[in-house]
């Protein structure tokens, strides 16, 4: 077997000034033997049962990043949803458990764990009721632990009392991170159809349908894709598709083989590699950027739908022919605070929230990182999460929403969230009102196409 | 010059050959088809050539080449096939920088002193840096990688260039199926 010099600079140049990295190497941890009625005794249980399986996460996870010299940007922990693991639970709020989790990521060194969630897409049983209320205390008294909701699936629907609710927590969770503009709600999603395997925060958990311990990455690269396709000479629409798909091929054997490693030195399974492009603040290590590389003047105009459907199915293809163990959210990522790119579209008025939903219908999440004004009604933010859960329960898709109603601040202010957050411009929601629909509740009942069988 | 079953008998392939300095200039820019066999000269595994299009078939072999006067390009580095996934003690170093005397020596008195042997090397241009490319082999089983990857790092730091260490597999998995 030969490998080329010119090769080895490739993935040298794509490492150096490319922004390459792997994202995220995630720990799932199955909770479900921690359970027991006394609060107590169930964060003593959680609390060990992390520290043990996760003590050499990092060292080992920094030891496959100095053999290879591809830097790994995040360890991270997702755990069974504490809705799941605190049924029997007889205390009014699971507050403690999220800080026995923040306890216990701070004891093996990660950089975020997830998991402070419920699944609650056809109803709430009473622990979910008291989970989603602990939310924004959770968040506001931890650093590291992350929350997600599961609301919609194609099979169930949306239940819009929960999209109701978790409008409201939302409300109350940018309310106690006032202070730091919001925060806690960066750390707070809103999905439909989750998926078990993610190892992506803020929307990370551990499915119940999972091995007792599993190893799962997430890639970064849209700066290598942006370099591979700036690099054609007046392509057209089906050579940067082709280049797309070699490079995100390049880029998840690359994922693989960190994923691989670290698993066989821990001795866990390998779940799945997400060959989601994630974006950074950096310059080139965008999205947008991307999509502007195809010849649209800014990302937020005409015809940005049609290139993002381009680059998300692009990644796929080439993707899942480099690994047969592809999962997770596995599509481009659009957060705003976290890609220049977009970052500078929104400022620029080419990008809408109107616009970014209609881009979430063709890739792999929703609107992410959307900051919108302190006063927005708890209700519109419901109607939002609506809008969004629809796509991708009649898509058959994974959707989310994490959105920051940012206390004081307004359309035109910046809020500043920092590291991989990045920053966000606030944006404009529409002012007429969503009230009396969200006040209805129930459940959207499930779409046609739900019916497979 | 061996031929046992870890050499490969590889096909014909193309490979740019930049110039080769042995005591006097062979020849200027040759584009040829050149057939590659294995030789070891100073522990240093070089890919050699056979010159298909030259008027005469040269196998030039048996040569104690200096390794200050390797300045040609190798091109291809190989592999044995029987060598599993993470089971190889390879690593490719890259030495990117400016060109200034005394890189190679400085680099490879920090390989001597770890007792790593060179493989394989080669030198070209990246965007207009001098880029030496090493492949590596560590056979000593306790090898304190981190004290290398450091000490070279360190050694890069006072030359001006970057030296990264990195373990083979990062470029096979990338490229080859």
């Amino acid at each position: 077997m030969l490998i080329h010099p010119e090769e080895i600079l490739e993935t040298i140049q794509m490492l150096k000034m490319e922004h390459l990295d792997i994202r995220t190497v995630t720990m799932g941890i199955n909770l479900l033997d921690c359970s027991h009625p006394d609060v107590n005794i169930l964060n003593k249980n959680i609390y060990n049962k992390i520290t043990t399986y996760a003590r050499d996460l990092v060292k080992t996870t920094e030891d496959v990043q100095n053999l290879y010299g591809i830097p790994i940007i995040n360890k991270r922990i997702s755990v069974t949803p504490i809705a799941v693991v605190a049924g029997s639970c007889k205390t009014p709020d699971l507050v403690s458990i999220a800080k026995t989790m923040d306890k216990a990521a701070e004891a093996v060194g990660v950089d975020f764990i997830g998991g402070f969630g419920a699944l609650v897409h056809k109803g709430f049983t009473k622990a979910d009721l008291k989970l989603i209320n602990s939310i924004p205390e959770a968040l506001a008294c931890t650093n590291k632990v992350c929350s997600s909701v599961n609301v919609a699936t194609t099979k169930a629907g949306i239940n819009m009392d929960a999209v109701a609710l978790l409008g409201r927590i939302i409300k109350e969770t940018a309310e106690l991170t006032r202070k730091a503009d919001g925060i806690g709600c960066a750390k707070l999603v809103v999905f439909a159809n989750a998926p078990e395997d993610n190892p992506f925060m803020a929307g990370a958990f551990h499915g119940i349908g999972e091995p007792d311990c599993v190893i799962n990455v997430g890639v970064s690269g849209p700066g290598v894709v942006n370099a591979a396709v700036r690099e054609l000479e007046n392509p057209d629409l089906g050579e940067i598709a082709e280049t797309i798909k070699k490079t995100a091929f390049k880029i998840t054997r690359m994922g693989e083989m960190v994923g691989r490693e670290v698993s066989r030195r821990m001795d866990v399974d390998f779940g799945v590699i997400d060959l989601s492009l994630a974006p950074t603040p950096a310059i080139g290590d965008s999205v947008a950027a991307i999509l502007e590389a195809m010849g649209l003047e800014r990302c937020g105009t005409h015809g940005t739908t049609a290139a993002l459907a381009l680059l998300n199915d692009a990644v796929k293809k080439g993707g899942s022919m480099a690994s047969s163990s592809v999962g997770g959210l596995s599509g481009a990522f659009i957060p705003i605070s976290e890609d220049a790119g977009i970052i500078r579209a929104v400022e620029d008025g080419s990008l809408s929230l109107e616009k970014l939903e209609a881009m979430t219908s063709v890739c792999s999440v929703g609107l992410d990182m959307v900051a919108v004004p302190g006063d927005t009604l708890a209700s519109t933010i419901s109607a939002i999460i609506a809008d969004e859960m629809a796509i991708g329960m009649v898509n058959k898709k994974t959707t989310a929403v994490r959105i920051i109603p940012v206390p004081g601040k307004d359309v035109g202010d910046h809020v500043e969230f920092g590291g991989l957050l990045g920053s966000a411009p606030v944006m404009q929601v529409n002012p007429f009102s969503s009230k009396n629909f969200i006040g209805r509740g129930g459940r959207i009942p499930a779409s046609i196409q739900a019916l497979t069988n | 010059m061996k031929n046992n079953s870890r050499l490969f008998r590889f096909s014909i392939f193309v490979c740019k050959l930049f110039r080769i300095i042995y005591g006097h200039i062979l020849s200027n820019v040759f584009k040829l088809c050149i057939q590659s066999t294995l030789i070891y000269i100073q522990n240093v595994k070089i890919i050699f050539s056979r010159f298909i299009k030259t008027q005469s078939l040269k196998i030039i072999h048996n040569l104690q080449i200096p390794a200050e006067s390797l300045t040609f390009t190798v091109n291809y580095i190989f592999y044995s096939k029987d060598e599993g996934i993470m089971t190889s003690s390879r690593f490719v170093i890259t030495v990117i920088g400016g060109d200034k005397v005394g890189i190679v020596a400085g680099i490879t008195s920090i390989m001597a002193r770890f007792n790593v042997n060179i493989v394989d090397i080669s030198q070209t241009t990246m965007q207009d840096l001098f880029t030496m490319i090493m492949l590596a082999e560590i056979k000593d089983r306790d090898f304190d990688l981190s004290a290398f990857q450091k000490a070279m790092g360190d050694e890069g730091h006072r030359l001006g260039v970057e030296v990264k260490v990195q373990h083979e597999d990062a470029f096979r998995f990338m490229h080859r199926i």
